[in-house]
């Protein structure tokens, strides 16, 4: 992922307005008037639309401008809000209930949508570069086929070859590891020792087999390298999704409250909206 | 080998959809049914293929992506022979999120409406602490008049407001005096005060907020009701240690018509400050330290240094005068009982012409000899109409009551009048006692007086003193009285009353009164003061400035007594205040008042430390040339020069800067300006039982 003039132009664009809504907030503060329900209808107003991407991925069909422009938006729009949001709080840390647990939710969102939009950026590339595109839902179907092509293959060794080798080896070293998506962190942290670990195993073993063992090895190995593909695409992917279990619950537990917090400043300010 | 897995075409590839509620029960195995489960969470998988009859006969329907037309084909009733079993269809990764979504939500509000009606109550809505000294405010409605009405109300508030006022009420229910106009000031004061500071110089611009406050346009928002919300400066729930009267500088100029950024960048000049008003005690310092001081006969006496007389009050903000004892009488003390005041005095009068004339006079005593009427005294007799009548007349026709051979009838009416007037008053006094003073004194003044307010003026005077005065003046003045109340005439007598005589070695009552009182020399009453703080002095210029309303009189008595020649010369040091109404004499020089909030604070006692070898004059510059005295010619408080030179704003703002010692406007200046009385507590005197 690198930083292109786009991404800094975009950046810069989102903090100059933050900027802009930071001198307005001094100059209503200045003025002794209240900043805090300028800013915050504009961070409850910039959180709704931010919160439309969700929505609009639901209505695909709709002539929306396309979701990877939602997507741009949504993450300049959420640094924006993030200046925002430091700005209403007068950078300070609120210590009401409400205010309290608003701002925790809100700097879990920021986090996790600032972690979101690094692995959207920065997995995909990844993706592409190893293993054959898989769609995420079907990644078990095809992880049940390998694990059956395997299977096969050690039944078919002992009948090609005379000798359980392979399938010992298979039933010993792979059957456990191609039941179900392995090895998590160490394809998230690019660290390959269990390919690494399968690749000596394989190699060592094929000094003492015949060439039709050999053969028998190899298409092994190939499905066990499509196993190990198959679940680095699923930690990748699973990521992928996994980010948003925490940043959209967040979110709507966030605007929840935000209605609260909106009735609550204006009832009690005892002017009217 | 073909380790393709991922296929797109149609025939291949089943088509997905993770906008979908629900998953087959058997995508973890890896065996999901190609029917998948319906909208509803339920499986709805029955068989592989829907056979379709066509010409009565039953063919296969299942897709190629399913495997194509299976070899077996329809069984004969029509249905599929490769059935699927049932499953508990999986939520989708897209439904999963949207629960907990949805349990994230329901947690917070549910968790918000428990605290609510639990433990924490109305608290869990509070945006925070309030700070220490509104701790103890027991609930939201405390403040918020919107509070009491429910949650339910609050909604209907967010629209329709209304309750600001209500809410100010609040505040001030505790912090009287302090709501409405900004520094409780009319407008016009203010609209004064903004033109004096542009006079003084002021800069143009202000801190950069302050600047976009203006340049948006924004102006102080007036509270619904008039004035200025409390909250709009004092903001609460920043917790126990927030201070909320600290306020920005940026927020001080937010009213301020002139905008400057700091003490020594653009504040006004401090034009009189702090020299407002003409000092109350008249203190020429100029001429007391170039002159008086170093003559060789007081430099004895003369003070060291300024804190002799000067010395901080318990705030350490005013240095208070340390008083006539410590300051003045070493020099003063010796010349202020030194002359008595006259208080009435008969006129000398040429007697030998009123007992030819036969005047309806009765008797008076041939050896008087006063010229000039005594202020007291005529107080006492402007009541009386044939007083002041005659009075007039002798001052118009320039009257020599020594010489009346040629007075007309009318001149000698008057001069009649002019003696019954003093015997009436001793006769009054005698008669009536101090209610005759009292009425008298009023109806002079026009204004009522009390009988203690005359108690004070006769300064403790005993009826055998008057008594004495009718023995010596007037010995037959009760028969006198008496026939002229009757309207008989009452005609000069040819031989005076025989006036017992007092034992010569009797000592004279000058020289009794000596220390202060009252004595009688010569057909003359005198008073005596009794040195620097006499109350005789007191009350009757209290009387004279202050209580009586009556111009002419309150003028005939201040020459009397209220000039620095007077008898005590207390006016020339205690300066009188009068401009409208009730005037005042300044007993004291300033004295400090923890209730009476001005304008500008200034803690002497804390600078003391910074000031070097020039000490008070670091601030305080003799200006010889001033017309300290000028400032005294009349009542005005406000006109004035001082002895001092305008203090530089330079001083200050050498050390007040933001880095050093501070800038903030609020370290001199105060809003709330006026008199506020520490709170008291009113608590019903009840007896244990």
């Amino acid at each position: 992922m690198t930083l292109t003039r786009k991404h800094v132009g975009r950046f810069g664009i989102a903090v100059l307005a933050a900027a802009a809504i930071y001198l307005m907030h001094g100059g209503m503060d200045a003025a002794l008037r209240e900043p805090a329900f300028v800013t915050g209808w504009i961070l409850l107003g910039t959180m709704l639309v931010l919160a439309l991407l969700n929505t609009r991925k639901k209505l695909p069909f709709l002539p929306l401008a396309k979701v990877r422009n939602w997507v741009k938006l949504h993450v300049y729009l959420g640094w924006f809000v993030v200046g925002v949001f430091f700005i209403h709080i007068d950078f300070k840390i609120p210590n009401g209930w409400i205010e309290t647990t608003m701002a925790v939710l809100f700097v879990v969102v920021a986090l996790s949508g600032v972690v979101g939009a690094f692995l959207s950026k920065s997995l995909p590339p990844r993706l592409t570069r190893r293993g054959e595109e898989v769609i995420f839902e079907r990644i078990p179907v095809f992880m049940t086929q390998l694990r059956e092509a395997a299977d096969d293959l050690a039944v078919y060794s002992v009948e090609q070859t005379s000798s359980t080798s392979i399938a010992d080896f298979y039933t010993d070293r792979l059957r456990e590891w191609f039941m179900r998506p392995r090895d998590y962190f160490e394809h998230m942290l690019e660290l390959g020792g269990r390919r690494f670990a399968l690749k000596q195993e394989f190699d060592s073993m094929e000094r003492y087999l015949n060439d039709t063992e050999k053969e028998v090895l190899g298409e092994l190995r190939a499905l066990t390298e499509k196993k190990s593909d198959l679940d680095y695409h699923y930690a990748l992917q699973r990521t992928l999704k996994g980010w948003l279990f925490i940043h959209i619950p967040a979110t709507y537990a966030l605007l929840a409250l935000a209605v609260v917090h909106v009735i609550l400043v204006h009832a009690f300010s005892g002017v009217s909206m | 080998m073909n380790l393709k897995l991922q296929r797109f075409d149609y025939r291949s590839s089943p088509y997905e959809r993770p906008n979908q509620e629900w998953v087959c029960g058997r995508l973890a195995e890896g065996k999901p049914c190609l029917v998948g489960p319906g909208g509803n969470g339920v499986c709805r998988a029955q068989a592989e293929c829907r056979p379709l009859n066509k010409d009565g006969r039953w063919f296969c329907t299942r897709s190629d992506a399913a495997g194509g037309k299976c070899s077996q084909g329809p069984l004969p009733d029509g249905s599929c022979c490769n059935p699927i079993p049932k499953c508990s269809p999986q939520p989708s990764i897209r439904r999963k999120r949207g629960m907990l979504s949805r349990y994230a939500v329901a947690v917070v509000v549910g968790l918000l409406l428990v605290l609510a009606g639990g433990m924490t109550g109305e608290a869990v809505f509070s945006p925070g602490p309030l700070s220490a000294a509104h701790s103890e405010l027991g609930g939201c409605a405390s403040c918020h008049t919107a509070s009491g009405k429910g949650m339910v109300s609050w909604a209907h508030s967010m629209f329709a407001g209304g309750s600001e006022a209500a809410d100010v009420q609040n505040c001030l229910s505790c912090h009287q005096n302090r709501g409405g106009n900004a520094h409780n000031q009319t407008s016009a004061f203010l609209a004064a005060a903004s033109e004096d500071a542009k006079a003084r110089g002021i800069g143009d611009g202000g801190p950069l907020m302050t600047k976009v406050s203006a340049t948006l346009g924004l102006t102080v928002r007036e509270a619904e009701g008039g004035g200025i919300a409390c909250r709009t400066c004092h903001q609460e729930h920043g917790g126990h240690q927030n201070d909320i009267t600290l306020m920005a500088n940026a927020e001080c100029q937010a009213c301020h018509t002139g905008k400057f950024n700091a003490l020594g960048d653009g504040h006004p000049e401090f034009g009189d400050y702090p020299y407002q008003r003409r000092t109350r005690i008249r203190f020429d310092h100029q001429a007391h330290i170039g002159k008086y001081f170093v003559d060789p006969t007081n430099v004895d006496k003369a003070p060291g240094t300024c804190r002799t007389c000067h010395t901080p009050d318990t705030q350490g903000k005013l240095m208070v005068f340390a008083g006539f004892d410590t300051g003045c009488a070493s020099c003063h003390e010796p010349f202020i009982a030194d002359k008595p005041l006259p208080i009435l005095r008969l006129p000398g009068m040429d007697v030998d012409s009123l007992i030819d004339m036969e005047a309806n006079t009765g008797e008076w005593p041939v050896d008087a000899e006063g010229e000039e009427f005594q202020a007291i005294g005529d107080a006492l007799m402007r009541s009386d109409e044939g007083y002041v009548a005659a009075r007039a007349y002798i001052e118009e026709e320039d009257l020599d009551l020594f010489d009346l051979s040629e007075i007309d009838e009318e001149g000698r009416k008057h001069v009649e009048n002019l003696i019954w007037a003093y015997k009436s008053l001793i006769y009054d006094i005698l008669t009536t006692g101090p209610e005759a003073i009292q009425e008298r004194l009023s109806a002079a003044a026009d204004a009522e007086l009390d009988k203690k307010q005359v108690a004070a003026l006769l300064a403790n005077m005993h009826l055998d003193g008057i008594a004495m005065l009718q023995q010596r003046w007037f010995p037959r003045l009760f028969e006198e009285m008496a026939a002229h109340q009757d309207g008989e005439a009452v005609p000069m007598p040819e031989d005076e009353a025989e006036i017992p005589e007092l034992p010569d070695d009797m000592l004279d009552e000058a020289s009794w009164a000596a220390g202060g009182g009252w004595y009688e020399d010569y057909y003359t009453l005198y008073y005596k003061l009794t040195g620097h703080s006499d109350l005789f002095m007191r009350d009757w210029l209290r009387f004279a400035i202050g209580t009586s309303k009556n111009d002419e009189l309150s003028a005939s008595l201040m020459e009397a007594i209220g000039t620095a020649k007077s008898p005590g010369g207390c006016v020339g040091c205690h300066s009188v205040d009068k401009t409208d109404g009730p005037g005042v004499v300044n007993w004291k020089a300033r004295q400090p008042n923890p209730s009476v909030v001005g304008f500008t604070d200034f803690f002497h006692s804390k600078h003391f430390a910074l000031i070097g070898d020039k000490g008070c004059s670091t601030c305080h510059t003799l200006d010889p040339q001033a017309d300290y005295a000028s400032g005294f010619a009349d009542y005005d408080s406000s006109t004035f020069t001082s002895n001092f030179s305008p203090l530089k704003q330079e001083v200050c703002a050498d050390c007040h800067t933001a880095e050093v010692a501070g800038n903030e406007c609020t370290m001199c200046h105060n809003y709330h300006v006026g008199e506020f009385p520490p709170a008291a507590v009113d608590t019903k005197l009840t007896a244990n039982q």
